[in-house]
C-alpha cells in the first residue's frame, strides 16, 4: 500500500519533470549551453573547449564550473545526441530522485508513516523544486548530492556502521557539482552536527576521522582550484565588495557633525554594522511573503515563475502551521536539524550582492517543504478529528490542486511566453538560419553579449569539439575576474555592434538585436537586405539578419 | 505598589518621549496645519475652512480627513492658540494614554502585572508608536480607541459590568470617526472578540443587544456619509482598485495564452483573481522584515533613517513569543487575530506596506514581544549560576540600550537634516519674512513644489477665516485625488515653471521657488534653508 503511494507519487514527479523538457523552458541558456558542449567535448575528446584533459573544473566563460554535471551528462549525450533534452536530463532525473530520498530522510528523521508522504508528495509538486529540476541546473545535482549525504549520515548513526564514510563522498560531490555548495553542503553539515551532537559523540571516533578525510581528498580538485584564483567570481557576488558609496558616508558624518572616529559613528554609523544591516535584510528577505510566496526572485525574474512566488500560497499557510506544530515537539534532533537548516539555508545568498536569490537559497526547500509537511500532517489530525473531518479534507484537497493548477498554467502556459527573453530565446534559430549561409560571407558578426552567443553556436552546428580545442581562446572580461569572451570562431565574428561604424561594411552578414541593427537605420534595399527577422512567442523581434550590400 | 510606582516610570518616559522639542521636531506638516487651521476656523465662525458648518468629515484638500481628532485638537487651539503645540498636544497626550490603556489591556487578558509592564515600558520606546505620537497623526488617536475598546471589551468579561461595554462601543465607534483604516480594521477585530468571547456574550445577549445598537445608532450619521458622493472619494484614490497595473496585468496574461478570449484565460485571470492576489501580496508586505526591523515605511515622513518600525532586538523576542504562543495559545486568539487583520485596510490601498495605515499593529506585536521578553526573563531565571544570569542581563540591557539611543540618534541628528524635504521645514521662516514685507509687494507667488504651501500659511499668519471662506476655491482633483488652494489674499500658489513668463506674470511681486525654480540670473534677494543647509526657498524679486 505505501510503496504504491510512493510509486505514484514518483511518477508524478516524473511527469512533472520530463514532460516537454526539451522545449519549456523555451530554451537553453548559455550556462546550460556550455554544459551541454562541454559534456560533448569529454564525449568525443576526453577535453573540454580548451583541451584541457578530463578537468574536474570547466574554464567555459571563465567562471570555472565544478564539473561534475558535465560528467553525468556525457552518457546522455551519447545516447540521446547533443541537444536540449539530453542536456537537460540530469537536472531532471535529480529531481526525481530527490522526492525518492526526501521521503527516505522524512522516515528517518521522524518515523513517522504519514510525514513521510506528505512530504515527498508535496516535494513532488514543489514549483521551486521543479523550477530547478527542469534545466541543467548544477544546483539541483548538488541538492540531490546533499540528500544522499544526509541519508546516509541518518543511517550511518542508527546502524553505527561505515555509511559515514559513503556520506562524507557524497557531501565532497557537491563541492565538485556546485560553486556554492561549499557554503550550503557546510551549512547542513554543520546543522547535523549541531543537532545530532550526542549521537555523534557515542559514535566510532575513528569512523568519523576516516570519513572526514576520505571527504577531503574527494574535494581536493576544489580546494585547489580556490588558490589558483579560479573562485575569483567570488568578489564580484560577494556583499562585502559592496560598501556605502562615500558621498553617503560624508552626509552622514556631516549631519551629525560625527568624524569616522567619534563615539556615535563607530556606534551607530560604523561600516560593519553597515554590513550586518545589509546582510540581515537579505536574510529576511528570503523569508518574506513576496519572495516565497507572490512574486519570487524579484532580483532575477529567470528564477521564478511569472506572477507568483516559490511556493503556492496555501504551502504559505501550511508552513505557518508546521511551525506551530514543530515548536510542540520537544528534544527531536529531528526537529532541531530542520529548523536550524531552515533558519541558516539563505546565509550563501544573504551574503551575496543580491536582495535576494533563489538560486544561491535553493537548499532552503527542503527543510522548508518539510515543515509544509508537518503543517498538512497538523491540519490532516485537527480536521480528521471533526464530525464532517473526511469531506472537509477533500474540499482542501481540491482547493490545493486548484492552486497546483494556477502554477502549472503559470509554468507551462506563461513561463515560455512571457519569460521568453529571460530565457535567452532566440539564439537557436539564429544560429540555424546563419549556419548553411555561412560560408557565402566574408564575415558574419553576431552581436556579442553576456550571453555568450559563441557557445549557441558550438552547441547548434554541434562544432567538432577537436577543431575548436586548436583555435579556443577567451579574452579577458570586462571588469576584472568576471566572465570573459570569444571573439570569433573561423568566420564567425562576436562583436558589440556599433552600428553607425559598422553599417558600411560590406558583404557582412550582421546577427543582432533590433536595438543594435536599428530597422529605421536599415531599410534602404540598395544597401541592405533584411534576410530574416527572428521572433519571440509573442511577436516582438529578437533578431534580425541584415546583409550589407 | 512597587508595579504602580514602574509604571509611572514608564509613564513619564512615555511623555517625555512624546514631548520632548514637540514643537520644533519635526517641522508641521500640511494635514497638521490643516487640522489646526480648520479647528482655528470652527472656534472663529462655526465652519471649516471651506465654509462646511461643524462637519464630520473634513473636505480640507478634498480628501475628507475624518473629523473626530479635529473636535479633540479643538479646545487646545482655543486655550493655547493656533500654534504648533497646540496641533500635537493631544496626539502625544493620547500616545502616552495608549501605553498605559496597553498595559491595562494585558493585565485584563493575561493577568500578569509583570507582562503589562514589559508590554508597557516596549510600546513607551516604541519607534513606530513615537514617531506618529510625536504630531497631529489622526492614526495614532485611533490606536488609542481601538485599545481602549479592547480594553473595556476583556475588563467587561471579567467583570461583567454594562459600564465597560458602553465604554468598548464608544471607543470602537469613536476610532470609525478618527481614521480611514479602522473603518475595515475594527468590524473585522468585532468579529474576531463575537467568535472568541461567543460563549460570555451569549450568556449575556440582552446586554449585548442594547450594547449592539447603542454603536449602530451612533454609526448612522457616518454611514450616511460613507455612502453618499463624499465617501466614495477617498477610497477612490487610494484603493488598490485604482492601480491600473492590475488590469494591465490581466490583459498581459490573457495575451500569453496566444488567444484573448480563450475559455481559460479568462476563467484564471480576471478582476477578482488579481485583486485578491494583488490584495494579499500587499498583506504580506507587512510582515516584511526589511519594512518591519531595517528601514520602515518608503514614505520619508513616516520614518527616521536606517530605522526599522520596531528594534532590531525585537526579532529574537518576537520569535521566542510566537514560539511560545504557538505551545500554549490560550487565550491568544484575540491578539494573534489582531495582528493578522491590522494591515487588512492597508493592504486595500496601492502603497504597501504602509506604516500609517497599519499603525494599529503595533500594538499586538508589542504584547507578543513583550511575552517574547518576559520568556527569556524567565529562562533566564532557571540559571543555578548568579554570575551567568548576571552576564545574560548585561548583555540584553546593552543590546537594548544600544539598540534604542540608535533610535534617538537617528531622530533627533539625522532625521531633520536627511528628510527635510518631507516635513515642510522652512515655512515658518517664509511665512515670518513674508510677514516683515508684506506691504512691500502687491502678490507674492509661491512655489507648490513641498506639498500644500496654502495650509501652512493660513496656520502661520493665522489669517482670517471668515474671509479666507470667502475668497478662495478648490482645484479640482489631481491624479492622486488630492486638490489644493491657489490664491488667497496677495498670494498666489504654483509652480515657478518659465522663469520669463513667471517675471511676467507676477510684475513687482515676490517670486519664492525652490532653488531649481529660481535661475542663477534672477535678483536674489533672500533665502531660507532646511535644517541640513541646503536652500528652501529662494525669494527673488525683479
Amino acid at each position: 500500500m505505501k510503496n504504491k503511494f510512493l510509486l505514484l507519487i514518483i511518477s508524478l514527479a516524473a511527469i512533472l519533470r520530463l514532460w516537454n523538457l526539451g522545449e519549456v523552458p523555451p530554451s537553453l541558456t548559455s550556462d546550460e549551453a556550455a554544459l551541454g558542449y562541454n559534456a560533448y567535448s569529454i564525449l568525443k575528446t576526453g577535453r573540454d573547449e580548451y583541451g584541457q584533459l578530463l578537468p574536474l573544473v570547466f574554464k567555459s566563460f571563465g567562471d570555472y564550473k565544478p564539473g561534475l554535471y558535465v560528467y553525468v551528462d556525457v552518457p546522455f549525450v551519447a545516447f540521446f545526441g547533443l541537444n536540449e533534452f539530453s542536456t537537460r536530463l540530469p537536472g531532471a532525473i535529480s529531481g526525481i530522485v530527490a522526492v525518492w530520498l526526501l521521503y527516505l530522510i522524512t522516515r528517518e528523521l521522524f518515523k513517522d508513516k504519514k510525514l513521510e508522504i506528505l512530504a515527498a508528495a508535496l516535494l513532488a509538486v514543489s514549483p521551486w523544486h521543479i523550477l530547478f529540476s527542469r534545466g541543467a541546473w548544477e544546483v539541483n545535482l548538488s541538492l540531490t548530492l546533499t540528500l544522499t549525504g544526509i541519508y546516509f549520515f541518518l543511517r550511518a548513526l542508527r546502524d553505527k556502521t561505515n555509511l559515514m564514510i559513503l556520506s562524507a563522498v557524497f557531501f565532497a560531490l557537491t563541492l565538485l557539482s556546485y560553486q556554492g555548495a561549499k557554503l550550503s553542503t557546510g551549512i547542513v553539515i554543520l546543522s547535523l552536527g549541531v543537532a545530532y551532537h550526542k549521537n555523534l559523540f557515542k559514535f566510532p571516533r575513528r569512523t568519523i576521522l576516516t570519513s572526514f578525510a576520505i571527504g577531503v581528498i574527494v574535494c581536493i580538485p576544489i580546494i585547489l582550484s580556490i588558490f589558483q584564483g579560479k573562485a575569483g567570481r567570488l568578489e564580484v557576488f560577494n556583499v562585502f565588495s559592496y560598501p556605502r558609496p562615500q558621498e553617503v558616508v560624508d552626509s552622514i558624518s556631516e549631519q551629525g557633525n560625527e568624524s569616522k572616529n567619534s563615539i556615535t559613528y563607530t556606534l551607530f554609523h560604523s561600516e560593519p554594522l553597515f554590513f550586518a544591516r545589509s546582510v540581515l535584510g537579505r536574510w529576511m528577505n528570503h523569508y518574506s511573503t513576496r519572495f516565497l510566496v507572490f512574486e519570487g526572485d524579484w532580483g532575477n525574474p529567470r528564477h521564478s515563475i511569472p506572477n507568483m512566488g516559490l511556493i503556492l500560497i496555501l504551502d504559505g499557510a501550511l508552513l505557518v502551521l508546521g511551525l506551530v506544530a514543530l515548536s510542540r515537539f520537544k528534544e527531536y534532533p529531528g526537529a532541531t536539524f530542520i529548523l536550524l537548516w531552515f533558519l541558516v539555508a539563505p546565509l550563501p545568498s544573504a551574503l551575496s550582492r543580491d536582495a535576494v536569490h533563489a538560486v544561491r537559497a535553493f537548499n532552503m526547500v527542503i527543510p522548508l517543504i518539510i515543515i509544509v509537511a508537518f503543517g498538512a500532517a497538523f491540519l490532516w489530525d485537527k480536521v480528521m478529528s471533526q464530525k464532517l473531518g473526511r469531506k472537509i479534507l477533500s474540499l482542501i484537497a481540491i482547493i490545493y490542486a486548484l492552486n497546483f493548477l494556477y502554477f502549472l498554467e503559470s509554468y507551462f502556459i506563461h513561463l515560455p511566453v512571457h519569460d521568453a527573453k529571460l530565457w535567452e530565446f532566440g539564439y537557436k534559430e539564429a544560429v540555424q538560419t546563419a549556419l548553411p549561409i555561412q560560408q557565402n560571407y566574408k564575415n558574419v558578426v553576431f552581436v556579442q553579449s553576456y550571453d555568450q552567443p559563441y557557445i549557441y553556436y558550438l552547441f547548434y552546428s554541434k562544432y567538432d569539439p577537436k577543431k575548436y580545442q586548436q583555435s579556443a581562446k577567451l579574452t579577458e572580461g570586462l571588469q576584472k575576474n568576471d566572465v570573459g569572451f570569444v571573439e570569433g570562431i573561423d568566420n564567425m565574428r562576436f562583436e558589440w555592434i556599433d552600428w553607425p561604424s559598422h553599417r558600411g561594411r560590406r558583404g557582412v552578414l550582421f546577427l543582432g538585436t533590433p536595438e543594435q541593427i536599428p530597422p529605421n537605420d536599415s531599410k534602404d534595399p540598395s544597401q541592405f537586405k533584411l534576410l530574416k527577422e527572428i521572433k519571440y512567442p509573442d511577436g516582438k523581434v529578437a533578431f534580425r539578419l541584415v546583409e550589407v550590400l | 505598589m512597587r508595579n504602580k510606582l514602574i509604571l509611572i516610570i514608564i509613564l513619564l518616559a512615555a511623555a517625555f518621549l512624546r514631548f520632548n522639542q514637540l514643537g520644533t521636531l519635526p517641522a508641521l506638516n500640511a494635514d497638521e496645519a490643516a487640522i489646526g487651521y480648520n479647528a482655528y476656523s470652527l472656534i472663529q465662525t462655526g465652519r471649516d475652512e471651506h465654509g462646511n458648518s461643524w462637519p464630520i468629515s473634513f473636505e480640507s484638500f478634498n480628501d475628507y480627513k475624518p473629523g473626530l481628532f479635529f473636535y479633540i485638537v479643538l479646545p487646545f487651539v482655543k486655550f493655547l492658540g493656533l500654534n504648533e503645540w497646540a496641533v500635537r498636544i493631544p496626539g502625544a497626550a493620547l500616545g502616552v494614554l495608549t501605553v498605559l490603556m496597553t498595559y491595562l489591556l494585558v493585565v485584563e487578558l493575561k493577568r500578569s502585572h509583570k507582562l503589562g509592564i514589559l508590554t508597557a515600558a516596549l510600546l513607551a520606546v516604541s519607534p513606530w508608536h513615537i514617531h506618529f505620537s510625536r504630531g497631529g497623526w489622526e492614526v495614532n488617536a485611533a490606536t488609542f480607541f481601538i485599545t481602549f475598546g479592547v480594553f473595556a471589551f476583556l475588563r467587561w468579561i471579567n467583570v461583567k459590568n454594562r459600564k465597560w461595554l458602553i465604554i468598548f462601543v464608544l471607543s470602537f465607534v469613536a476610532s470609525f470617526y478618527t481614521y480611514h483604516s479602522a473603518r475595515v480594521v475594527v468590524p473585522l477585530l468585532t468579529l474576531g472578540i463575537l467568535l472568541f468571547y461567543r460563549s460570555q456574550i451569549l450568556k449575556n445577549l440582552r446586554m449585548v443587544f442594547w450594547a449592539a445598537l447603542v454603536g449602530i445608532v451612533l454609526l448612522i450619521p457616518l454611514a450616511k456619509e460613507v455612502f453618499g458622493p463624499v465617501g466614495a472619494s477617498r477610497a477612490q484614490g487610494v484603493s488598490i482598485f485604482a492601480d491600473p497595473g492590475v488590469v494591465d496585468r490581466i490583459n498581459e496574461q490573457r495575451g500569453e495564452h496566444g488567444n484573448v478570449a480563450s475559455k481559460l484565460g479568462l476563467l484564471i485571470h480576471n478582476k477578482f483573481t488579481n485583486y485578491s492576489l494583488e490584495f494579499m501580496a500587499n498583506w504580506g508586505e507587512h510582515f516584511w522584515g526589511q519594512f518591519l526591523f531595517l528601514s520602515g515605511d518608503d514614505i520619508e515622513r513616516d520614518k527616521v533613517p536606517d530605522v526599522g518600525e520596531l528594534y532590531l532586538f525585537q526579532i529574537p523576542l518576537l520569535l521566542v513569543g510566537l514560539f511560545m504562543i504557538a505551545r500554549n495559545p490560550k487565550s491568544w486568539s484575540i491578539i494573534l487575530w489582531w495582528l493578522i487583520i491590522a494591515s487588512t485596510a492597508s493592504a486595500l490601498t496601492f502603497q504597501s506596506p504602509h506604516a500609517l495605515r497599519s499603525h494599529n499593529m503595533i500594538i499586538p506585536i508589542t504584547i507578543i514581544s513583550a511575552y517574547g521578553l518576559s520568556g527569556v526573563m524567565g529562562w533566564l531565571g532557571k540559571f543555578n549560576n548568579k554570575h551567568l544570569i548576571v552576564t545574560w542581563y548585561l548583555l540584553l540591557v546593552t543590546v537594548i540600550a544600544w539598540d534604542f539611543s540608535r533610535y534617538l540618534h537617528e531622530y533627533y541628528v539625522h532625521m531633520p537634516k536627511e528628510y527635510s524635504f518631507s516635513s515642510q521645514y522652512g515655512v515658518k521662516d517664509l511665512v515670518n519674512y513674508i510677514k516683515e514685507n508684506y506691504d512691500k509687494y502687491p502678490n507674492f507667488a509661491i512655489t507648490d513644489k513641498y506639498d500644500q504651501p496654502y495650509i501652512l500659511f493660513l496656520f502661520y499668519l493665522q489669517y482670517p477665516s471668515d474671509k479666507f471662506q470667502k475668497e478662495h476655491a478648490l482645484t479640482a482633483r489631481d491624479r492622486f485625488g488630492f486638490s489644493t488652494v491657489r490664491d488667497f489674499d496677495k498670494f498666489h500658489f504654483e509652480e515657478i515653471g518659465n522663469w520669463d513668463d513667471a517675471l511676467k506674470k507676477y510684475k513687482g511681486g515676490l517670486i519664492i521657488g525652490t532653488d531649481k525654480e529660481i535661475p542663477d540670473t534672477a535678483n536674489v534677494i533672500g533665502a531660507v534653508n532646511f535644517p541640513n543647509g541646503r536652500p528652501a526657498f529662494q525669494i527673488a524679486a525683479d
